[in-house]
């Protein structure tokens, strides 16, 4: 059997119709996206504008990135990126098809999309996403520190092109999930924007249907679903900004926010080391409908209060937090602690101690119990 | 030592106070005792052998020097030197000397050399298991270290944490890895890994021997994809293959690397004497040739080695084989109250921490009996062992030799045992034992152009990078890998483009990462899981195709000389669920097999019958299982087994009997088909032991002319010998090649056997019966009829 025969003999494909894609000179992408030209070659590129938002200062950047090398950053100048792609595997067979930018323009955000007419002539695309990575001081993301750049970086090496000099990157995707963790539970970007932005998408391309719309291009030359990715992709750019915005005007305190939204910015604060503003948003959190919520940020409000060494006050938050609690010993432990070496109350640290039982080992747990007691028992006859 | 010195006499040979201590005090033992003596069929000592050394090569860097001084070396062995002087002319080597002849050390030069020489130079290692590169990635820091040089060495496989990982791929200067990863994690995102691609000088390939069959024919694959990836960025590297001792070398790794490979087999490392004994049971049933088990032989021998206090290695050739002769030794053992902890299992289904510890366990001394499948064959140094039991015919010369190979590893007297089974071709080594010693090893057989593998590894090789023009794939010429792309377009993974100038370039088009779609080894992405329902935890894990014969609901699962009975095997989902049992019995297995022929590449017609080889299509069904009593081996009972079919394409060879020829034998159709069948089993020994090919590899079957045998009636009945492994490795054109000697050594084999009847040796025990004439006489016979004359 020759080697024709034998492949005859794997399995067949499950779909053979006939696709005939007429040759023909110009891409038909063209449809969709007229060229541009430039030096690197034919490029198709659509910028649409819309009102910027208001984007926080560096210092804001640096808080919500938890990284203060963005504190110095110019804010005007950050680039926002997002990609749609082949797939979501990654590796040197994962084509960015779609590079969607945005940078702020004149008081308006500019989307700038860079569309790939086919495979292997990425080099014009590449070359336009270089200038603007060159000309911006950051670059602001969803999820692209993990996803969409490092498959840039691979497509230069790819086609033997220098990447860009590498730009601080504030994932939005982390900065969101530490503030958003107590209110929403999966951090994506369509659920944030509908929830925080009000943003609500009508028609829009499902991400897991962006792959199937290349491919279909791919073969047929249609261009309709490419429309939809544009939009969706769009879309993403603007809630990126949008959400950027929004992050920096709740930690500002210029916005309203739910007690949820509080606690997770006072533990930002908490890290950020801004013990005032995190006492701040903590007590706004203790409102809270949601038990939980509300207990945790009554303990981390304790927290912060007796590390300014309002030790009644903090005592008291925790007191009041224990009902709350499922589990409370922790809490009874740290109860304990407090009530004895700061405050100096053996009765009262005796009465949380004995509920601390069951996160001590069980020798610490005797000899703070017996110490408590001794501790009581001497104050007693003291008196 | 495990053994007292107190304790009631137990029906021992020896009394406690008189037990011997040490190989040579067993030896004398073995010969003197009127059961054991005369049953080896070889005693024989293989001499030691003196070193032979060569002074450092003058171009070998003066920083390397300084670290093989540190080691204590003075000199190297002329191998190593030969090696290190073909790597310097910019050749690619490949060493094939014994075990532990100081093979790692004729790579290692040359990439240390480079090291020294060049900052960004850069180095792969392939080991097949993780294991392996753990131990080797240990040993090469200090090696690096006495050097001085500063260029790391890191272990890249699924268990890198994420952070070692990037400074791996930036910094390190060799990259110790298995081919799995390099085929689904480092060429897929080769990108990330430029810097290393780009000073790749050397690519080392240990354990050579180790590739063959399918994950050989996958490795000659990957290491194509490498070449590619690695030109792209623009470097191409030399490589350096170390095998233990097959037949072909220099082939193989020619083969596997594309390239034409030079060989260095002469070694000059020194050996310790070696006592070499072949063990045949004595006949039990002399009508059906039925010998004393050597299950249980192997076991009583290696327990009086423990006894001995010798550290002992006993290979089994199955996993069932393994715990059964675990069982049995333990057992043994406790009856003259040894500590049964003394004595472990150890093999590939067993999850890595346990077998970490037996392998610490073993080279501290704590324990002093493994018993092992072939995990241990790979190289994993567990110190001195005294003595290597080997319960029946490992499948190749090379494969028995690798097992000898464990004792002795330094110098002193060691024992090598083989027990015989009562199988065809144990019988058959048992008969020629003398020439064991002096028999050339098998060769190592890859088909890297195996039409399956291919194809998914120009998947593979298209995600990475698109494929251009008349681009070829290493040594596969450019119209095929043409063809096979116009295929893989057609599935729409890949997509054609013709570049404004001209040129035709394919890219991968299809959302998904094809490297998680291929496995290198039946081990891997699809094994199944064991869970034990008494502690609802999984307690190991098996390949698909093992799970037929193992897994099957109501089998008797044994692990660690504990039995398990399986209760339910979720086929979709890939888990058997067992539940621990006391059976007085064990498991096996009952095949049906089925061979069709899809396509007649080549025949021979003689006169009275028709040769031929070509395509097949072999579909395997475990029908039901028979229930084997511990012990006394009797079979105690049958039972059904529902489980899908399995089915392969692969190549066979045919050998069809005209239905004239057998209505000339005026016998009845029964008895000839059985005769058949008897000729079939005596032409696979032959195939197998004289043509050098492990039994295994080789299916056989006995069908139809087309192979379509529906009816109970077959019409011109045909014995097909098949490749065991899907799409072939050209076993069967080299089958086909050597028809006729094959023939005339089959007959050889039936004349010269000394049974009445039918033996295990030739076409098998036949059924006794006045009646009709015996199996052997009819399978001579048939062989007359088809005028198939002895050599002699």
């Amino acid at each position: 059997m020759d080697f024709k025969a034998k492949l005859g003999l794997l399995a067949r494909p499950a779909v053979s119709a006939p696709v005939v894609v007429a040759p023909r000179r110009e891409s038909p992408l063209s449809a969709l996206i007229p060229p541009t030209m430039t030096a690197a070659g034919v490029l198709h590129v659509v910028q649409s504008r819309s009102p910027a938002p208001v984007l926080p200062h560096a210092a804001t950047v640096g808080v919500l990135g938890l990284d203060e090398s963005f504190s110095g950053l110019d804010v005007s100048r950050v680039l926002f990126l997002d990609t749609e792609t082949t797939g979501l595997s990654g590796g040197a067979g994962t084509l960015p098809f779609l590079v969607g930018l945005a940078f702020v323009d004149a008081g308006e955000l500019v989307v700038e999309q860079l569309h790939l007419s086919g495979p292997g002539a990425e080099r014009p695309v590449l070359a336009r996403l270089s200038e603007r990575v060159e000309a911006a001081s950051a670059i602001v993301s969803f999820n692209g520190r993990s996803f969409d750049w490092p498959l840039l970086r691979t497509r230069f090496v790819m086609n033997r092109l220098t990447p860009p000099s590498p730009r601080p990157h504030l994932d939005l995707l982390h900065a969101s999930r530490r503030v958003l963790r107590h209110w929403q539970r999966e951090t994506r970007l369509s659920t944030v924007e509908s929830a925080v932005l009000d943003v609500h998408r009508v028609g829009d391309l499902d991400g897991s249907q962006v792959p199937a719309a290349w491919f279909d291009f791919l073969r047929t030359g249609r261009v309709a679903t490419l429309a939809r990715v544009l939009s969706h992709n769009l879309q993403d750019l603007r809630s990126t900004a949008a959400l950027l915005g929004w992050l920096g005007a709740s930690w500002s305190e210029q916005v309203a926010v739910t007690s949820e939204v509080s606690l997770g910015l006072g533990e930002v604060a908490e890290r950020a080391h801004f013990p005032h503003k995190a006492e701040r948003f903590f007590e706004r959190a203790t409102s809270s409908a949601v038990v939980d919520v509300q207990a945790r940020a009554l303990i981390a409000l304790g927290r912060t209060l007796r590390r300014r060494g309002a030790l009644d006050q903090a005592a008291a938050m925790w007191e009041r937090a224990v009902p709350l609690c499922e589990d409370a010993s922790t809490l009874h432990l740290a109860l304990a602690r407090l009530y004895e070496h700061r405050l100096r109350d053996a009765h009262a640290a005796e009465r949380h101690a004995v509920l601390a039982k069951p996160v001590e080992a069980p020798m610490v747990h005797a000899r703070r119990v017996a110490r408590l007691s001794r501790k009581r028992q001497l104050v007693l006859t003291m008196r | 030592m495990q053994t007292r010195s107190q304790g009631p006499f137990v029906g021992e040979r020896k009394s406690p106070w008189q037990r011997v201590h040490g190989v040579d005090a067993v030896l004398e033992q073995w010969r003197g005792d009127r059961h054991v003596g005369p049953n080896l069929v070889l005693d024989e000592m293989l001499p030691s052998a003196e070193a032979s050394f060569a002074p450092f090569p003058e171009t070998l860097s003066p920083q390397v020097v300084t670290a093989l001084k540190a080691r204590g070396l003075s000199s190297l062995y002329t191998h190593q030197a030969e090696a290190y002087e073909l790597s310097q002319a910019g050749r690619d080597v490949v060493v094939a000397t014994p075990t532990a002849s100081g093979k790692s050390l004729c790579y290692l030069l040359p990439v240390l050399n480079s090291l020294a020489l060049d900052r960004e130079a850069r180095a792969l290692f392939l080991f097949p298991t993780k294991a392996l590169s753990r131990d080797q990635e240990a040993a090469l820091h200090t090696f690096l270290e006495q050097a001085g040089l500063e260029h790391g060495a890191v272990t890249f496989d699924g268990d890198t944490p994420a952070d070692a990982r990037r400074s791996a791929r930036e910094r390190s200067g060799v990259i110790l890895t298995n081919p799995d990863m390099l085929h689904t994690g480092i060429l897929p995102h080769h990108a990330g890994w430029a810097r290393f691609f780009a000073g790749l000088r050397y690519v080392v390939v240990d354990e050579l021997h180790a590739y063959r069959g399918v994950f050989g024919s996958h490795l000659a694959n990957v290491l194509r994809r490498l070449e590619r990836v690695a030109k792209f960025h623009g470097s191409t590297p030399k490589f350096l293959c170390a095998s233990a001792t097959i037949g072909n070398p220099k082939e193989h790794a020619s083969k596997m690397t594309g390239r034409d490979v030079q060989l260095v087999s002469e070694s000059g490392a020194p050996r310790g004497e070696r006592r070499v004994l072949v063990y045949n049971p004595p006949v039990v049933n002399a009508e059906l040739g039925i010998r004393q088990s050597y299950i249980k032989t192997s076991a009583r021998l290696t327990a009086d080695l423990v006894k001995a206090g010798v550290p002992t290695l006993l290979f089994g050739q199955s996993r069932n084989g393994v715990e059964v002769m675990l069982k049995y030794l333990r057992d043994a053992l406790a009856q003259v109250r040894i500590d049964p902890d003394v004595v472990h299992a150890y093999r590939g289904g067993y999850l890595p921490h346990a077998r970490r510890e037996i392998e610490n366990r073993l080279r501290h001394g704590e324990v002093k009996c493994v018993v092992a499948t072939s995990a241990l064959e790979l190289g994993i140094d567990v110190g001195s062992l005294d003595a290597v039991v080997c319960a029946g015919w490992p499948g190749s010369v090379a494969a028995l030799w690798q097992r000898f190979g464990r004792a002795g590893r330094r110098q002193g007297t060691s024992l090598s045992l083989m027990v015989a089974s009562s199988a065809p071709v144990d019988q058959y080594v048992a008969a020629t034992a003398k020439s064991l010693l002096s028999a050339p090893a098998e060769q190592a057989r890859i088909d890297p152009d195996n039409v399956e593998v291919l194809v998914q590894h120009l998947k593979c090789a298209a995600f990475e990078l698109p494929f251009e023009g008349d681009e070829g794939f290493r040594d596969v010429p450019a119209s095929q890998v043409r063809d096979a792309l116009g295929y893989l377009t057609e599935h729409r993974v890949v997509h054609e483009v013709t570049t404004p100038g001209g040129k035709a370039t394919w890219h991968w088009s299809a959302d998904a990462y094809p490297a998680n779609d291929v496995s290198l080894r039946s081990i891997g992405w699809d094994n199944f899981v064991i869970i034990d329902l008494s502690t609802d935890k999984t307690m190991a894990e098996m390949d698909w195709r093992s799970t037929h014969t193992m897994l099957h609901e109501q089998a008797i699962y044994q692990h660690e000389g504990r039995q398990f009975q399986v209760e339910k095997l979720d086929f979709e989902n890939h888990k058997a669920f067992v539940r621990p049992v006391e059976p007085d019995y064990y498991t096996d297995a009952m095949t049906f097999t089925k061979v069709t022929v899809m396509s007649r590449a080549q025949e021979a017609k003689a006169p009275t019958y028709e040769l031929g080889t070509g395509d097949v299509s072999v579909v395997e069904r475990v029908v039901g299982y028979k229930k084997i009593k511990f012990h006394t081996h009797e079979n105690v009972g049958y039972g059904d087994v529902r489980l899908p079919e399995m089915q392969m394409h692969t190549t066979a060879v045919w050998l069809t009997v005209p239905e004239l020829v057998v209505q000339l034998l005026n016998a009845p159709r029964p008895d000839v088909m059985d005769a058949l069948r008897g000729l079939l089993s005596a032409m696979h020994t032959v195939a197998a032991v004289g043509l050098m090919v492990d039994p295994r590899d080789l299916g056989q079957c006995v069908g139809g002319r087309d192979g379509d045998g529906r009816g109970s009636t077959l019409f011109d009945p045909t014995l097909y010998l098949y490749d065991s492994v899907p799409g072939g490795v050209g076993l069967a054109s080299r089958l086909f090649d050597e028809r006729e000697s094959v023939l005339r050594r089959t007959r050889d084999l039936l004349d010269g056997c000394a049974c009445d009847e039918g033996c295990p040796a030739c076409v098998g025990p036949g059924a006794i019966d006045a009646v009709h004439r015996g199996r052997k006489t009819l399978a001579l016979a048939v062989l007359s009829a088809l005028g198939i004359t002895s050599l002699n």
